[in-house]
């Protein structure tokens, strides 16, 4: 029994030793991973050729359906930033307030969120630690404030794309744990406000400010993924933080205090937020005007899969494959509101000559190394859940861990986000695995996917590349805020290297300090929230 | 760093790989609904060697 659950464990065992001992990238060790378990399925498990072409053709649906999302989401952002769009809003912030506790929760939990709504890809620390290193931070403070201020919003961040992915890995439907997920997120967005505060030495003045600005954000985002509309929820979170703390930062200003600087013209600001404007326009439209939602909705591709059966017995039935309906696709709303918005910008002369080849290559260079990861992760535990692994994994781990189990599941899924580096990843990796494990024990699995994901979007900002990336930002933030540049850029799809600094074993701890209270936390919640009947 | 001639070459590798894995998944649909074994095998052969390579020079 130990041998058959230790072998149902190596592939993902593997994918933790190659990232973490050898630091490999997510994207060398997922094809790792993804032979591993093709091996041990096949020479342990009796999974055939045919058992491993069928998951292998259905992890393609899911696999799509999640890199249509990060690709179109990577777009949009790149649109905007060409046109200088995350220069403007990175630097009118910092000019609202002079107090430098609200400025830390402006910059580093409200603006980060958005941006890890809209972008993600290590894009919040990139582009807030130099702001925040401009306004006299010190650099560890710098990485750790909006490291842990927008862990809260990596779930439905990347336009939905971790969401997606629990969705597709565990084959539960969005709006059964849509409730739950926002529940858990809400909760970590108000903690992660109170850690900004904290590591900056706010003043307890701001504690009105964290709760209004805080339950703005979880409200908007709840509201918006159980309407939903779960791929607008994360950067909608963000947006009304922002808005709340602009107003919040204006009113509260004392008369002595200087109104900042030269202000940003506010034409600049409206264009840069054109992008996410068109987005909320187009995505209430494609999902609320029916003629629209029905003609968008004639171009569907599913497949039919036949029975298969391991030699061991373990049989998956005949079933239709995950349906994609692709012009309503969120990727596709994604498409028409990037190609808007580089018109509009185009028009309103803020977009560069030759921006278009540029916006594409860095597009497709930028998506590249977690578009490998995330199709070798979906092959990996899709022919891990056909040939009977995730079942036992998830019996051995129900067996181990019992009634403890709501507490361990947000450690599992930040374990995945740690070392992938990604909630992504992590959900996907681990989906299934808590799903089946939540149905062994009898108990929710809206609850246990719910705590899989928050845990997911706490482990990444843990993850050492995501460090590395804000440590290297941070160093380099001579040049003016809020650029991305060739070398941030390449560092925010992990690809940073060189020798590592102090400082980020001084960042990491300073998280895992931070962070394993709040994973503790939502252990506590899912556990409660479980006891009480919570389906 | 995106012009160094080895992040150039991971990249290219790196493309070309996903482009194979897409496909070779995406003709394994029509393989496994067809019926069509030494298609199915040729292509989980494919997908064997280029997850090889990616993993190794990825």
């Amino acid at each position: 029994m130990l041998t058959s659950w230790l072998l149902a464990a190596l592939p993902i065992l593997l994918l933790v030793v190659l990232i973490l001992g050898f630091g490999w990238s997510a994207a060398r060790a997922g094809p790792a991973g993804w032979l591993a378990a093709a091996l041990v399925a096949w020479l342990s498990y009796g999974a055939r050729a045919d058992v491993l072409a069928v998951a292998q053709a259905k992890a393609f649906f899911l696999a799509v359906d999640v890199l249509l999302i990060v690709w179109s989401a990577y777009l949009l952002y790149r649109v905007v930033d060409e046109a200088g769009g995350v220069a403007t809003l990175a630097a009118a912030l910092p000019r609202l307030t002079p107090d430098r506790g609200m400025q830390a929760l402006l910059i580093a939990w409200a603006f980060a969120s958005f941006l890890q709504g809209v972008g993600g890809f290590g894009v919040p620390v990139v582009v807030t630690a130099p702001i925040l290193l401009g306004l006299g931070f010190d650099p560890v403070t710098a990485v750790v404030a909006p490291s842990l201020g927008h862990a809260w919003s990596v779930t439905f961040g990347s336009l939905g794309s971790s969401y997606q992915a629990l969705i597709g890995a565990s084959g539960v439907p969005g709006p059964v744990m849509s409730a739950q997920s926002a529940a858990l997120l809400g909760a970590a967005c108000l903690v992660c406000g109170a850690m900004v505060l904290h590591v900056v030495r706010g003043r307890l003045r701001l504690l009105l400010p964290l709760v209004l600005m805080g339950m703005a954000m979880a409200a908007t985002q709840a509201a918006l993924a159980v309407g939903g509309v779960w791929h607008i929820a994360g950067f909608g979170g963000g947006l009304a933080g922002l808005a709340v703390g602009f107003v919040l930062a204006r009113s509260t200003r004392r008369p002595s205090e200087p109104p900042g600087a030269a202000i940003v013209p506010l034409r600049l600001v409206a264009l840069a937020l054109t992008g996410y404007a068109l987005l909320v326009v187009i995505t209430l439209a494609v999902q609320f005007v029916e003629p629209l939602r029905a003609a968008l909705g004639s171009v569907v591709v599913q497949a039919h899969f036949p029975v298969v059966a391991t030699g061991l017995g373990v049989q998956t039935p005949a079933e239709p494959g995950k349906s994609l309906v692709l012009l309503r696709h969120a990727g596709a709303i994604l498409v028409y509101a990037s190609a808007l918005t580089y018109f509009i910008l185009r028009r309103a002369g803020v977009m560069p000559r030759r921006a278009a080849g540029r916006i594409a290559v860095d597009t497709a260079r930028g998506v590249l190394g977690s578009s490998i990861a995330i199709i070798s992760m979906t092959a990996m535990v899709t022919v891990m859940a056909h040939a009977g692994m995730t079942d036992v994994l998830a019996r051995g781990l129900a067996q181990a861990s019992g009634a403890a189990f709501p507490l361990v599941a947000p450690w599992i899924g930040a374990l995945g986000a740690f070392v992938s580096g990604s909630n992504t990843s992590s959900n996907l990796l681990f989906g299934m695995l808590q799903r089946r494990t939540a149905e062994v024990l009898a108990i929710s699995v809206a609850w246990i996917l719910a705590a899989q994901t928050a845990g997911g979007a706490i482990g990444s900002v843990l993850s050492p590349t995501k460090v590395s990336v804000g440590a290297l930002s941070a160093r380099g933030a001579s040049r003016p805020p809020g650029t991305l540049r060739g070398s941030d850029r390449a560092a925010s799809r992990g690809e940073a290297e060189g020798p590592a600094a102090d400082e980020e074993g001084r960042i990491i701890r300073s998280l895992l300090r931070y962070a394993a209270p709040l994973l503790l936390g939502l252990g506590v919640m899912t556990a409660l929230a479980l006891a009480g009947g919570g389906g | 760093m995106n012009g160094a001639p080895g992040a150039r070459s991971r990249q290219r590798l790196q493309a070309g790989a996903l482009v194979i894995l897409l496909t070779a998944s995406a003709l394994e649909i029509w393989a496994v609904g067809g019926g069509l074994g030494t298609l199915r095998d040729g292509l989980l052969v494919t997908i064997a060697l280029t997850m090889i390579i990616a993993a190794a020079r990825g």
